[in-house]
């Protein structure tokens, strides 16, 4: 009999959970339906491409235990995989085994013990101690005495953790004795059970993590290591992160590796772990930070910048197959999945924070960098150079964000840099060039920051070119040396005071082209057939046009507020129809974590910066015959149409007025434009909290007046009102292309995919039964009475510390939603 | 900064920025695909006379550290790069890598399409290269004129014996260019070693009351080391406990009758899948391979394989059927490169031990 | 208390060298057998014998040698078991876990010896723990674990025990 596998899924995304996991469980159901296996996947979230599948069994449910072990037993599931639904999938899977126990399904890949570790950090430390690996060394002390006993032997500085705290969980640390007096008392008053840990502190310490595989015959391989550039203290997350790893020599490398090996063995994985460790700079002496067993945003950083097979491989040594035997698709050369990853380039993962997006919204932040995450996205930027990897992920992360302007670092005092120096914030990348720039030296700025010297001689390098380029403009070697080193036409352009337009002519004109790279994991060593490039200025190019007929989009890019999982579904959908519609597809995108990066859905992917100057490089290339773009990007569109090129775009929703946070309801009347004919599909209510549909009420829809269409591209539009239409009355409101968070949802409920019928009709390839579906609108089976799309904004307080209301139509990253 | 030019046998030319020595240099050229150990790699003997290129794109951050040298000071004749780390920041390293190629006379290039000639050299397999300042006919003819040495083993062999001292087992390696890394596995287990040339009579090695043998890896052609050396390994294959490394494990084949051919694609790296034949376990190695046991040529003999690389099927460890004697193709030291790897030391001073009545 | 003092891999790796010496020894494995004495002997010698055939692609018969019969502590008779490979002229290798006082051993050799007449016999134990009370030696010892008589050695092997160590106690 088929083995019945659920998928975990994991619901909202939200801090931390972007679409990195999805885009491994869509991988992971394509290797596991190959294998045979029936696959059910249990997820509210509207935005899951997954659960757009049609070969896969969706259960539309709340994420809890109850309903797990529900769909568990009345579908007879004989195993569960946690390992792509983040943190919530892998709590799931614990709480389902301690409710059912012996008689429940297999837990694929992970052991009981590596899900309690996961979850426990005590439980964790206290295996490691077993296996004679170094954790964080913590001890229990409940008077001040005790409190300096601790002190004195793990030496300062400490961290005191007070023990079931009243209030919010603080974690103060102590430089001297002084220090400690002063929060020893505090600490313990704080605790309910009057106790502290005291823990040897490891700020300043690099982090580092390593993201090794292992079959069940004990056979482990590394697959990558990521290297942050700033130091505990900083959430991982909101770190500058580098692969492969800079700064550590080979024996320091290889000790970790080879604890990782010991751990993975310890808890018995059979797939995917990552372990972090924090290396102390001063002796390279180290300690296990955290084990994460499951598919993340580093994960996810590792298979792009490496095109090791991670998702395959995972697949098949979770089921049990050896890795010298396990199954991966035919374009990898045939040993690829047992050879450890080596890379020939560098990858820098650059966060993303929307502190500006809230302040324009009116909405006060506090911008200081410390262990809780505030980024919500992350661009990457690839190139042969540190530095080449850092101005690409840097004009990725920041190309639209006029907050982030380096001239508003001119205008700090002495006092405010320093300060900033010390307590980082979002725009650090800015100061410590502004800091390098008022005459810091390099040693001044490591000691203040704990960042390696390493990076300020890198970023040292970065801003004595742009000096440079500034001061001779039109000199050819120094734009040679400024493209090898990765700036931007656009911004050697500012530079010399010019035009991108000009600047890229004058380039042409130089013959200073960009050259294009292959990932793959064998650093050229092994013939690999390849899907995915990157730009370099060197002398060999080795990606070559694709073919006669091909479709070049552009993707939506880094996570931001509010519809990125959203975007990151509407562009994977998009760039699959143009595929099944017989077109050779070409992606461009910038965020690793992107479901348009999933293999199937394109025939070749480059991992660039979006803007103009990076897309036309890539068109000069593949000289594609259609070019898809979201329709925020007004710029692009307009330069593409005036080099002539077709572009088809896709409505995307701008930013309307903030009225959400009022508390009023807005009616939704959604259209499809066939590029002539608005057809009304479904009417919504939406409210700051949530969005509504109501099956009896769509009668109204049948003799609606038509409004009038201010667009011309075929799309999904929303016409909002500010109360419930009658019929035969004349609609007064505004027409606005279809928010990408209510397209997802409208699939999701309708069970029509509306944005493979809009690729039609922009392809002018419509079915007679696409048609007939339009033709008769508003009438349409539903099939569910009711749904609600909700909004989730509770993160915010806890990461952000934002207390006033949001408005969710706007800022809202994460949606759950429900059927009836 | 100063251009400068790889130039290749083939006619190719790469051009580059100069670091480290301003001299002009020749040299056989490989690439290695390890991200981590360039100081290591530089400074092993079997690169002697050597041009390096590092297929990582970033190299020197981690500084230069006298404890991580494997032979006093750089092996390599060159070294190129994509890009080169000018200063060391690393609080535990004493100089830059730049810093330390200049003091040694060795010429580095940097900002070169390093990508582009790996994949020039996958295809053409190794040749002549030179780092120079012109690309012109001159240098052309120069490089083709060189004559490679075949005497690699005797340039970077100890001429005199030397012991380096211990308390436990009595350990003879004989240096056909040893690196650092075999005598700090030794003694990691406390051994009592005795270095000996290349040239090392039956009696010299015997005359030590050895409880087992090193035959360490080192440059050059197995087929350049005079067969005494061969009636040697034979003979002492039966008395003592014998372990051969890298050129040591391709001696260790000659001595019994297997044939060694150069490759044409060599292995150097630390990344190719090695399946250890008795317990079908894989593990990860560094390899530095030009030579290789021709397959076809074991039947008959009386060794068998231990070690497999998966990539390609080529033989990484040979062991005698009837004496306690074993060899391997990969370094089992670890500097650099992975852990497991340190296997054979075990397995050797486990039969040393048996041997010593233990 | 129980403390692990192999580990799995460690004693993956003595039975690696064991089969490597084996092979030296018996200069090839023409004409061998393995006899593993129950239970845990027979696990082991089944270990032994996969590594051999990875090695020289050969099948190895392995027999499994009931002793209970002719244990000299044992009062009441048991039946004897036949041994279900065939020893006439064989190489043996007997195997057992652990090797304490020599006596099961020499049981295993009287049982041994009423199943067939074997060439040679040669003994492979995972653990010899000292404290012989009769003359027996093994040609191969995966780990001489000194003892004081009042411990306990315990080899653990995957297939009965879940997992591969040995454990003092």
């Amino acid at each position: 009999m088929a083995e019945k596998i659920l998928l975990i899924g994991g619901s909202a995304n939200g801090f931390g959970r972007e679409t990195e996991s999805d885009s491994a469980s869509y991988q992971m159901v394509s290797a596991l339906l190959k294998r045979g296996c029936e696959v059910f996947l249990i997820d509210d979230n509207p935005d899951s491409f997954t659960a757009s599948r049609t070969d896969v069994h969706v259960e539309v449910l709340d994420l809890n235990a109850e309903n797990l072990v529900k769909v568990i037993i009345a579908n007879g599931i004989t195993g569960i995989v946690p390992t792509v639904g983040g943190t919530t999938a892998i709590r799931l899977a614990f709480e389902v085994q301690q409710i059912l126990g012996d008689q429940g399904p297999k837990v694929y890949g992970l052991s009981t013990p590596v899900l309690k570790a996961t979850q426990n950090t005590k439980y964790l430390q206290e295996r490691l101690q077993q296996w004679h690996l170094p954790a964080v060394q913590t001890r229990l002390a409940s008077t001040p005495g005790e409190v300096f006993d601790a002190a004195r032997e793990l030496e300062f500085p400490v961290v005191v953790r007070s023990i079931a705290p009243q209030g919010q969980a603080l974690r103060m640390q102590a430089e001297d004795a002084e220090e400690l007096d002063q929060i020893a008392e505090d600490a313990l008053a704080r605790s309910l059970t009057h106790q502290v840990n005291v823990d040897k502190s490891i700020r300043g310490y690099k982090e580092i993590a390593l993201i090794v595989m292992r079959d069940f015959r004990d056979t482990n391989v590394l697959i990558g290591g990521i290297e942050d550039m700033d130091p505990v203290g900083i959430h991982s997350a909101d770190s500058i992160a580098i692969t492969p790893i800079q700064t550590l020599a080979d024996p320091v490398v290889q000790t970790l590796r080879h604890t990782a090996f010991k751990i993975a063995r310890g808890f018995d994985i059979k797939g995917l772990l990552q372990v972090r460790f924090a290396v102390n700079p001063e002796d390279d002496s180290y300690v296990v930070t955290r084990l994460v067993p499951y598919y993340d945003r580093k994960v996810s950083l590792i298979e792009g910048a490496t095109g090791y097979p991670m998702v395959p491989v995972m697949t098949g040594l979770m089921l049990g197959d050896r890795l010298e035997k396990v199954h991966i698709p035919s374009s990898y050369a045939e040993h690829t999945a047992m050879l450890e990853p080596t890379m020939d380039h560098v990858v820098m993962r650059f966060p993303v924070f929307t502190f500006g997006e809230l302040e324009l919204g009116g909405i006060e932040t506090n911008r200081r960098l410390d262990t809780i995450q505030k980024s919500v996205g992350a661009t990457i930027g690839v190139g042969r150079s540190l530095e080449e990897a850092l101005e690409k992920a840097l004009r990725a992360a920041h190309f639209s964000n006029r907050i982030f302007s380096p001239d508003l670092m001119g205008e700090l005092t002495d006092s405010q840099v320093i300060a900033q120096l010390i307590h980082p914030q979002d725009n650090r990348i800015l100061l410590l060039l502004e800091a390098i720039r008022r005459g810091y030296t390099v040693d001044e700025l490591a000691e203040l920051t704990h960042i390696d010297a390493f990076f300020f001689y890198k970023l040292q390098k970065i801003m004595q070119l742009e000096i440079d380029v500034q001061e001779h403009p039109w000199d050819i070697e120094l734009m040679k040396k400024a493209k090898y080193y990765g700036l931007s036409d656009g911004l050697i352009a500012k530079l010399w005071s010019s035009v991108y337009d000009s600047v890229r002519r004058y380039r042409w004109d130089n013959n200073v082209l960009p050259t294009y790279k292959a990932f793959e994991p064998s650093a050229g060593e092994f013939q690999e057939s390849v899907s995915q490039f990157y730009s370099t200025f060197e002398t060999e190019n080795e990606s070559e046009r694709l073919g006669q007929n091909t479709v070049l989009i552009i993707g939506t890019g880094a996570f931001r507020l509010g519809d990125g999982a959203a975007a990151s579904y509407v562009m994977a959908m998009v760039s699959d129809e143009y595929k099944r519609q017989g077109y050779e597809t070409v992606l461009m995108n910038n965020n690793p974590h992107d479901l348009t990066f999933i293999p199937q859905l394109s025939d070749k992917q480059y991992f660039e910066p979006l803007e103009i100057s990076d897309i036309m490089n890539v068109v000069e290339v593949e000289q594609p015959t259609r070019i898809v773009v979201p329709g925020n990007r007004i710029k692009l569109i307009n330069s593409l149409k005036a080099a002539g090129l077709k572009v088809d775009v896709i409505a995307r929703e701008k930013y309307l007025e903030s009225t959400l946070t009022d508390p009023k309801e807005e009616i939704l009347i959604n259209y499809f434009f066939d590029g002539a004919e608005l057809h009304p599909i479904v009417l919504s209510h939406q409210t700051n909290r949530q969005v509504n549909i109501e099956t009896a009420e769509q009668v109204v829809l049948r003799d609606l007046d038509v409004p009038e269409m201010p667009f011309a591209e075929p799309g999904l539009y929303q016409f909002v009102v500010p109360k419930m239409p009658a019929p035969g009355m004349k609609l007064q409101g505004e027409m606005r292309p279809m928010p990408f968070t209510h397209v997802a949802f409208l699939d999701k409920i309708s069970h029509v995919d509306w944005l493979r019928i809009l690729v039609r009709f922009i392809l002018n390839t419509s079915t007679p039964d696409d048609e007939a579906l339009l033709d008769r609108l508003p009438e349409f089976d539903w099939p569910y009475e009711r749904a609600v799309l909700h909004y989730q904004d509770a993160e915010f307080k806890e990461h952000m510390n934002i207390q006033v209301p949001l408005d969710n139509g706007q800022f809202a990253m994460g949606v759950t939603y429900e059927v009836e | 900064m100063a251009k400068r030019y790889l130039i290749l046998e083939d006619g190719s030319v790469y051009e580059g920025v100069a670091f480290g020595a301003p001299a002009t240099t020749f040299g056989e050229i490989f690439f290695h695909t390890a991200m981590t150990g360039y100081q290591e790699i530089m400074t092993n003997p079997i690169y002697h006379n050597q041009i390096v290129v590092f297929t990582m794109p970033t190299i020197g951050a981690a500084g230069i550290n006298h404890r991580a040298d494997e032979a006093i000071g750089p092996m390599v004749k060159g070294v190129v790069v994509r890009e080169v780390a000018e200063v060391s920041t690393n609080r535990l390293q004493s100089m830059s890598l730049h810093e330390f190629l200049l003091r040694h006379n060795v010429p580095g290039i940097s900002q070169v399409d390093t990508r582009a000639l790996t994949r020039h050299l996958r295809e053409t397999g190794s040749q002549k290269a030179s780092i120079v300042d012109y690309p012109d006919d001159h240098a052309f003819d120069q490089l083709r004129a060189l004559v490679l040495t075949n005497q690699e083993v005797q340039q970077t062999s100890t001429p005199r014996a030397y012991v380096n001292p211990g308390r436990g087992a009595n350990i003879v390696v004989i240096d056909f260019g040893l690196k650092n890394g075999i005598l700090r596995m030794l003694n990691d287990y406390d051994a009592n070693v005795t270095v000996l040339p290349y040239t090392a009579t039956l009696e010299e090695v015997l005359n030590l009351d050895p409880d087992g043998i090193v035959l360490s890896s080192g440059p050059g052609n197995p087929h350049d080391i005079p067969d005494e050396m061969l009636t040697l390994i034979q003979t002492l294959q039966q008395k003592v406990p014998l372990l051969g490394i890298g050129l040591g494990h391709e001696l260790f084949a000659l001595a019994n009758g297997v044939q060694v051919e150069p490759m044409r694609i060599e292995h150097h790296g630390m990344n190719h899948p090695i399946r250890e034949q008795i317990t079908n376990q894989i593990m990860y190695a560094t390899q530095a391979q030009g030579y290789q046991i021709v397959k076809s040529t074991i039947k008959g003999t009386d060794v068998f394989v231990t070690h497999v690389d998966l990539t390609d099927g080529s033989i990484q460890g040979l062991r005698h059927r009837n004496y306690p004697a074993f060899s391997v193709q990969f370094f089992p030291d670890t500097a650099p490169g992975p852990v497991e790897a340190t296997q054979p030391f075990d397995d050797f001073m486990d039969m040393v031990t048996v041997r010593r009545g233990g | 208390m129980t403390k692990e003092i192999v580990d799995a891999m460690a004693m993956q790796r003595a039975l690696t060298r064991i089969t490597y010496e084996i092979i030296e020894k018996n200069k090839g494995i023409n004409n061998l057998v393995i006899v593993g004495i129950k239970t845990r002997g027979v696990f082991i010698g089944k270990h032994i014998a996969e590594r051999l055939q990875q090695l020289e692609s050969a099948e190895i018969p392995v027999g499994e040698l009931d002793i209970s019969s002719y244990r000299d502590d044992q009062a009441e008779t048991i039946a004897k078991q036949p041994l279900d490979v065939n020893i006439d002229g064989k190489r043996v290798i007997l195997v057992d876990d652990v090797l304490y006082t020599g006596r099961t051993i020499r049981a295993a050799l009287d049982a041994l010896m009423d199943n067939g007449r074997p060439a040679v016999v040669n003994l492979a134990v995972l653990v010899d723990r000292g404290h012989r009370e009769l003359p027996i030696r093994a040609d191969f010892v995966g780990k001489n674990i000194p003892t004081s008589a009042m411990e306990r050695i315990q080899v653990n092997v995957e297939e009965v025990d879940g997992r591969d160590s040995v454990e003092i106690e």
